[in-house]
């Protein structure tokens, strides 16, 4: 409450002061080759008081201030300024080839792209509302060169995609300067995306290691003009587009044969399989069963997704205001759509200047977002469908009565995702965020501003879940008819009622200085900012079990026997200061200098300060007299920056000793008795991340403006990683040594984008290709290493060349290189080569054969080789490409990665010919025969019938090469189609623009998945490396249809 | 001046806008001042031991682990549906210089670590001596559990018997193993210090005089064993003097004996065996001859998965059918006449029809509370196991009621007999992992065949006979008049089935080779007669249950290259 009385003091002392100043009117003409250039924004200089320029290229301002000059800007044309000296002035607007004056935000600050030193990257609002997301973060894909992004799949709610700058870990994420998640924004709300690769993100200190996303909201349009409404609606139609496919009935029953299974015992009563036809067969009607596919069974074909924005954007002279209201509603493709999200944003950015020199904003943004769904875990779900056999019928005839899927254990995932089955949860969250900043420009000194602003942000999180009991049943028409041919199998789950709450407050003051000024060929940037944060966060949650009715699912009419409750509190603080210098003469030489402090109260008081600096130079080689003249160079900058950042979200009070309390507690004698445990030895001086990048950049722009490129090496080094010094430490030791900041390891690698546009006939038309490339290796690593000197020194060395990531590439995966299958017994009697330890008494035709990589007779770890990379993609590229033609334009964009492995296992692994669980893939039903050891010879690749009823034999479970792909894709990420209507037809309906479009993403895919291709995305697969792929609800394809008006 | 004046306004709040309160503290810490001074939150403390000292692996969360299963598993007592569930991959599993399967390594060094710390915060503490006595009594009782459970995997263990501060020396940072004599003696020796100070009259759930008894005829046993049965090693890692082997039967007996004359738990009996003897798992507390156990709460959410997994279908609402008693496990339990396991098993050739009141219904009252056998009556209905249905009529079943074609799937295609015991018969269709039925460590029974093993290896031959036949006689099964070590075996594994001791009596007896290695297991596919109700049966190989290795290295499970490479001066298990 302090502060607030000093934010009162403020508002006090700037409200005082105003004056007045006479006025004066200029006019003027705007043309561009030869023809009248309507839509330039005309302002006065330091103020924002402007007009633009009509049909005719007309303009009319009166002035607000004496002596001041003119500013006329136009979106692809270079900027002019000039001075008031006489009543008319008329203007030539040329062409900016470059896009050098295109404004660049960057950390607390904003600047043109020709005079920015660091590697920021930028979207414009255009790019964002070209076709609709779901998730805001999937617009980012394929924009910026070295941001990695994937797409993890496409459930309503739980669809972002993982954004990575480098493949550094998550970047820090802020909204209008606050720290906030983008994927919940409307992109129709977004002005621009500047990403932060290099030391320009050091400004953001102990939180910017990871690099730095900055996103800036609309507001009031740069001149005076009357309101702009915008309408942009959509309508989409999504469908999977990864789907596996698994066996008919009569495939599935002939590998039940095949591995001495039995068809019939793994059929209903009802199926019978003749063995000569090898057809399963309906006993009652005597006609070919052909079997169910559970996984189409699951899905819609389309699901309908609808995104409307409606917003208004002005300015009058006191007045700028941005107001907008979005929707999205999007259904989930499960058949009976009980899976639904929507979310409303509604955001207000209001400037008002109250007088020459004080002026003020009130931002104030509102979502609420809602996930509606069965109540159901998606994995737990898909790990179910997968069990879905053939010859059991996902619906039955009379559908009141739960299916199961054939497997041993009673699962239902058609009814899992069904409401009136297992229950519901509703999770909502709301998030409310109020600004208000008061900017004064010093009058005394000139070129000095002062702002003061307070951000609110308060979340809710409120999630409730209807748990319920459902039974499943068999069904068998030999029974008898109706009712009677069905039989109880088992139910799922039991009653229960949970209600969550999570409330979030946070408090974000900030105060910064801002001095800008220019001396002839000099000019000078300085800002310093103070801000801090303070957050608390408290968690309730509530069940019972067994309500007495579902007429009335609330805890109150639950049962008091298993009555639970939690509460959890948290808290946390940053404080900082933050400042800048930008210095540049002649416009050529450019240099910037910053420096942040953090503090947090995550670490010990000792050494809570953390300090960040960076430097950064650019020589703009095309303003030199040597290249100024030149025909073919536009532009040429060389850019180096240096800087250390941090990464503080590591470690909570691990500076601190004590006893830990814990929620669960043991049994004595019928009653709970608490349990406490130690915290472990402390490390007082345990402290943050420190990551230092160096990056050196080269950009141009060639034959005006054909080519273009820009290109930055970098070389990040990230240090002070916690780390368990343990190697000094035997496991007898007992304790958990603390946490200590002893790791270091390192990324390198670069981004290249160039970008090409011509014009052929009446057709011009883009491309801008982007590839980038990153890599890390561990530099140290707190492990053990073994002397290799001494007895032991060759099986010391053996150990370290294993196991030891000190000096090595941090994406090796270890594991045996394998040489096919046994395919005869005596094959196995003869291996020269003990592959189980027990001279190969253990294995059975069909294991695979492991290649002994040390000759020593005996496969163990000393065999295990490199057969794989990470599940990160090294490699990142893609294409923006789009071409016009009169009223119509077509962009699309190609993006794709490589250099990352793809392991298949679980049930889209090849080993899932199955009695009770996963049932087999079609892939696995059509490449189970393999080239005999002669090579002409198919022999039937029988899994051994030992273990087929679970999968995977024993022995062929530790990794090997079998069943892991380096993979790589290139995907057809959006197409789009706009049509621009005829103005003469917009005039006559009175709007001002009609805009529609037809969009499409995730159209086609090339991947070199071989086998599985098309059962499952390269793309989900990456983000889920060691996870089940086969448990991921799958990216969708989607067609839409949009339009924007305006008026 | 006055802007000078505004100026320094401007400057003020600048600052004080930079500043938070930085000195949070966590909201879940208590220090280390106040655990000191006071007998609750150390009794706190002791109890964090109790909770993670795996008395039994417990899995509700994790549904795939069935960690609880593994020894029974790995011991061959009985096997699981299917061979990815990790018990059978753990039976698979040859554990090579990389370590043992992740479901039978078990490493106690951070419970044992604060044992010692509780013992030296109580060797300073000034509360009631009383208090202080029993409480380092008690951290000693779990630090002998925990040194037994890993003693019995890897052999002689590095001893940690104090909480050694991070800046100790090299030198006694990294100790080398003790012997495996040096640590049985260890642990017998927390056990006597238990003895001494822990009460007699004890609260269900915690250690008491009695449980310490019980577990040092237990740890006694297994030293003894190792004595007399396997090999010396040249460290004494991996053996224990035959010397002392008579010293640790001693022992043995004279613990089981202390708890079996005790008279504070005798064995349970009642009227009707085949109830007596199964209520004596699914009750637990209130039944005398429990000594120690874990205990359960489904209404405060401390529950476990057991009937989950074992209940057969037709029963049970998620897993279940899980739990597969092989043929040869069966031919261990007596007829109620005394006449041997296997006495009918020769019927079992897929065309001999029989009654199965005599050849299922009349065996030894443990087998029958045990295992759900073919048309058991269970909650008032029958539990099928017939793989199909023979000729034409419409007998109906032993409960009364019709007859299906087939069992279910689950039920006839695998043993043909599941796992009963432990599982309470009046919760009806539990949900899978809320159980509360109590677990059992240590009972009477085992006293019983502790000390007549015991007392037999010592020569003390009557005595020997009175206890197997006093355990016997309690489920009303004939006594022997001559006594065997094998018939000790066999009775230890009739009363103690499914109870989590078989593997680890093999790997101590020695036996597991011949007991184990390779050996085909079988079940059995039952088939009705519509029209009488009789039964055939076949035994049969089920299509995973062979390949089980148990090679001369697994009597001793590795340390592992990343134990090792933590302490030079550890020496790994021979064969790895």
């Amino acid at each position: 409450m302090k502060k607030l009385n000093f934010m009162t003091i403020l508002i006090a002392f700037v409200f005082g002061i105003g004056s007045l100043f006479s006025q004066k009117s200029i006019t003027g003409t705007i043309t561009a080759d030869g023809l009248p250039l309507p839509g330039v924004s005309v302002i006065e200089q330091g103020t924002i008081n402007g007009v633009n320029s009509d049909f005719d290229g007309n303009y009319t301002i009166t002035l607000t201030k004496e002596n001041s000059s003119l500013t006329f800007s136009y979106l692809g044309f270079i900027t002019q300024s000039v001075s008031t000296s006489s009543a008319n002035i008329d203007i030539v607007m040329t062409v900016d080839i470059a896009s050098l004056e295109e404004v660049v935000v960057t950390g607390y600050g904003k600047t043109t792209k020709k005079t920015l030193t660091g590697a920021i990257g930028t979207v414009s609002s255009e790019a964002l509302t070209q076709r609709p997301a779901q998730n805001t973060t999937e617009l980012l894909m394929g924009q910026i060169a070295g941001l990695s992004t994937r797409q993890g799949g496409s459930l309503p709610g739980n669809d972002a995609a993982t954004l990575s700058i480098r493949n550094f870990g998550s970047a820090l994420i802020l909204v209008d300067g606050v720290e906030s998640t983008l994927g919940q924004i409307d992109p129709n709300d977004i002005q621009s995306i500047s990403v932060l690769k290099d030391a320009a993100a050091t400004i953001y200190g102990a939180r910017a290691g990871n690099g730095v996303i900055l996103v800036t909201t609309k507001r009031g349009s740069d001149a005076a003009e009357g309101t702009k409404f915008n309408y942009h609606g959509t309508t989409t139609w999504s469908s999977l587009i990864t789907m596996p496919k698994t066996v008919n009935a009569h495939q599935f029953a002939e590998l039940m044969e095949e591995n001495g299974l039995g068809a019939e015992n793994e059929m209903p009563e009802y199926l019978n399989y003749d063995t000569t036809r090898k057809r399963v067969v309906n006993s009652i009607t005597g006609e070919d069963f052909d079997g169910v596919d559970w996984y189409r069974t699951m899905y819609k074909d389309w699901t309908p997704q609808k995104q409307h924005n409606l917003s208004a954007r002005g300015r009058s002279d006191k007045m700028g205001y941005f107001i907008s209201l979005g929707l999205t509603d999007t259904e989930s493709a499960f058949r009976d759509a009980d899976y639904i999200s929507n979310r409303f944003n509604i955001r207000s950015n209001l400037d008002a200047k109250f007088t020459d020199n004080f002026s003020a904003q009130l931002d104030l943004s509102y979502r609420q977002t809602t996930l509606d769904r069965a109540n159901f875990g998606i994995s737990e779900m898909y790990n179910r469908l997968g069990t879905g056999k053939p010859t059991n019928l996902p619906i039955f005839p009379n559908p009141d009565f739960a299916s199961q899927t054939g497997a041993a254990t009673p699962y239902s995932p058609i009814y899992m995702v069904k409401k009136s089955h297992s229950g519901s949860r509703v999770d909502r969250d709301n998030n409310l965020q109020a600004r208000i900043s008061l900017k004064y420009e010093v009058p005394f000194i000139d070129g000095l501003t002062a702002t003061a602003s307070l951000n609110m942000e308060t979340q809710t999180e409120w999630n409730k879940q209807i748990q319920k009991k459902f039974n499943m049943y068999t069904y068998n028409p030999l029974l008898g008819e109706g009712d009677a041919a069905y039989e109880f199998f088992g139910t799922y789950q039991r009653d229960m009622i949970s209600v969550n709450s999570d409330r979030d407050l946070e408090l974000l003051p900030k105060f910064t200085l801002n001095y800008e000024n220019s001396w002839g060929e000099h000019d000078l940037k300085a800002i310093f900012v103070a801000e801090s944060t303070t957050f608390e966060r408290d968690y309730l949650m509530a069940s019972r079990t067994d309500p007495l009715s579902w007429e009335a699912p609330y805890l109150n009419y639950s049962s008091e026997a298993e009555r639970d409750n939690a509460e959890i509190f948290l808290e946390s603080a940053r404080s900082s200061y933050v400042g800048r210098v930008n210095y540049d003469y002649k416009q050529k030489y450019l240099f910037e200098a910053t420096m942040r402090a953090d503090a947090t109260a995550r670490y010990a008081a000792v050494g809570r300060w953390g300090y960040f600096p960076s430097v950064s130079f650019g020589w703009r080689i095309s303003q030199e007299d040597f290249m100024k003249n030149s025909t073919d160079w536009n532009n040429l900058k060389l850019r180096a920056s240096y800087g250390l950042m941090g990464n503080d979200a590591v470690s909570n009070f691990d500076f601190l000793t004590g006893y830990n309390i814990s929620s669960g507690f043991y049994m004595f004698d019928g009653k709970p008795f608490p349990i406490i445990s130690s915290a472990g030895l402390a490390n007082a001086l345990v402290t943050w991340e420190t990551m230092k990048i160096a990056n050196i950049g080269i950009e141009g722009t060639l034959w005006n403006g054909s080519l273009g490129f820009e290109l930055d090496v970098f070389y990040r080094v990230r240090e002070d990683i916690l780390a368990i010094p343990d190697s000094d430490i035997p496991f007898h030791f007992g304790a958990s040594l603390p946490n200590t900041n002893l790791n270091s390891r390192d990324n390198r690698g670069f981004d290249l984008m160039l970008k090409h546009k011509g014009k052929i006939g009446n057709i011009s038309y883009n491309i801008r290709p982007m590839v980038s490339y990153s890599r890390g290796k561990y530099i140290k690593w707190e492990e053990d290493i073994l002397p290799t000197d001494g007895v032991d020194a060759d099986a010391n060395a053996a150990y370290n060349k294993r196991y030891v990531l000190t000096g090595n590439w941090d994406d090796r995966q270890w594991g045996y290189q394998t040489n096919g299958f046994f395919t005869t017994q005596s094959q196995i009697d003869n291996h020269p080569v003990d592959i189980d330890g027990a001279n190969n008494a253990t294995l059975i035709v069909g294991n695979l054969i492991k290649i002994d990589q040390n000759g020593d007779g005996l496969i163990d770890w000393r065999d295990e080789v490199v057969i794989g990379q990470g599940g990160m993609p090294k490699w990142n590229y893609s294409t923006n490409m789009g071409a016009k033609w009169k009223n119509w334009s077509v962009d699309m964009l190609w993006q794709g990665a490589s250099g990352y492995t793809i392991t298949f296992q679980g049930s889209a692994g090849p080993w899932s010919h199955s009695g009770h669980q996963t049932v087999s893939k079609n892939f696995a039903y059509e490449n189970r025969s393999i080239r005999g050891a002669n090579g002409d010879i198919e022999i039937l690749r029988a899994f051994p019938p030992t273990f087929t009823t679970g999968g995977m034999p024993q022995v062929d479970q530790n990794a090997s090469d079998f069943n892991r792909v380096d993979a790589m894709y290139l995907r057809l990420k959006t197409v789009n189609l706009t049509y621009n209507v005829e103005n003469k037809l917009v005039d006559k309906l009175g709007l001002n623009s009609i805009q529609v479009y037809l969009a499409a993403s995730n159209l086609l895919t090339i991947d070199n998945l071989g086998v599985y291709s098309g059962s499952y995305d390269p793309e989900i697969v990456s983000g889920t490396e060691g996870g089940n792929i086969d448990r991921a609800y799958p990216n969708s394809k989607t067609m839409t249809t949009g339009i924007k008006i305006g008026f | 001046m006055i802007k000078m004046k505004k100026l320094t306004y401007l400057l003020i709040v600048l600052f004080a806008f930079g500043c938070a309160d930085l000195d949070l503290s966590p909201t879940d810490m208590i220090s280390e001042e106040a655990v000191k001074k006071d007998p609750q939150l150390v009794e706190a403390f002791l109890t964090k031991i109790y909770a993670s000292a795996v008395f039994e692996p417990n899995e509700v969360s994790g549904m795939n682990g069935q960690e609880r299963l593994t020894d029974a598993v790995v011991g061959g007592e009985y096997t699981l549906m299917a061979p990815w569930q990790n018990a059978v991959k753990a039976s698979y599993d040859i554990p090579t210089t990389s370590g043992a399967h992740n479901n039978l390594n078990r490493w106690h060094y951070g419970n044992i670590r604060s044992c010692n710390e509780i013992i030296e915060i109580l060797n300073d503490a000034s509360f009631d001596p009383q208090i202080i006595k029993q409480q380092i009594a008690e951290a000693k009782f779990l630090r002998a559990w925990m040194y037994l459970d890993m003693a019995k995997r890897y052999g002689g263990m590095p001893l940690e018997l104090t909480a050694k501060p991070i800046d100790s020396s090299v030198e006694k940072l990294m100790i080398p193993r003790s012997t495996l004599q040096a640590t049985y003696d260890q642990i017998i020796s927390d056990l006597d210090a238990g003895i001494l100070d822990l009460p007699v009259q004890v609260i269900y759930g915690k250690a008491s005089k009695w449980a310490a008894h019980a577990l040092k005829s237990r740890a006694a046993l297994y030293a003894a064993r190792i004595a007399k049965y396997h090999p010396q090693s040249s460290n004494g890692f991996t053996s224990i003097p035959l010397g002392s082997a008579s010293s640790y039967y001693a022992m043995a007996l004279a613990s089981a004996n202390a708890v079996i004359d005790g008279g504070k738990h005798p064995l349970h009996s009642g009227s009707n065996n085949v109830t007596a003897f199964g209520e004596i798992f699914y009750k637990v507390k209130g039944i005398s001859e429990v000594i120690f156990s874990e205990e359960y709460n489904t209404a405060l959410g401390k529950t476990h998965a057991w009937s989950g997994y074992a209940l057969p279908d037709g029963f049970k609402a998620g897993w279940g059918s899980n739990m597969h008693m092989y043929l040869a496990s069966e031919a261990r339990f007596e007829y109620q006449d005394g006449s041997a396991g296997d006495t009918h098993h020769a019927k079992f050739d897929n065309k001999t029809w029989f009654d199965i009141e005599e050849v299922v219904y009349k065996r030894d009252p443990r087998y029958l509370a045990s295992i759900f056998t073919p048309e058991e009556v269970f909650q008032g209905r029958e539990v099928w196991f017939h793989d199909n249905s023979v000729g034409t009529g419409d007998k109906l079943g032993r409960a009364g009621n019709a007859v299906p074609k087939r069992a279910p799937g689950r039920n006839r295609n695998r043993g043909g007999r599941l796992i009963q015991k432990r599982i309470h018969p009046d919760v009806e269709f539990p949900a899978f992992g809320t159980d509360d039925v109590d677990y059992i460590v240590l009972r009477t029974g085992e006293m019983y065949l502790n000390a007549s093993e015991a007392a037999f290896e010592t020569g003390e031959i009557t005595q020997a006979k009175d206890r197997l036949n006093a355990l016997r006689a309690r489920v009303d099964m004939p006594a022997k008049n001559t006594v065997t070590l094998d018939l000790i075996k066999n009775e230890r594994f009739v009363e103690l089935y499914a109870e989590n001791h078989r593997y680890w009596d093999l790997r101590t007896w020695k036996d597991a080779e011949a007991e184990l290695h390779l050996v085909t297991k079988f079940g059995t596919k039952w088939y009705r007669r519509k029209s009488d109700g009789m039964y055939k049966a076949k035994k049969w190989k089920w299509n995973f249950s062979q390949n089980t290795p148990f090679l001369p290295k697994m009597y001793w499970l590795p340390y592992g290259t990343d134990k090792l490479a933590d302490n030079p001066n550890l020496v790994e298990n021979p064969g790895y």
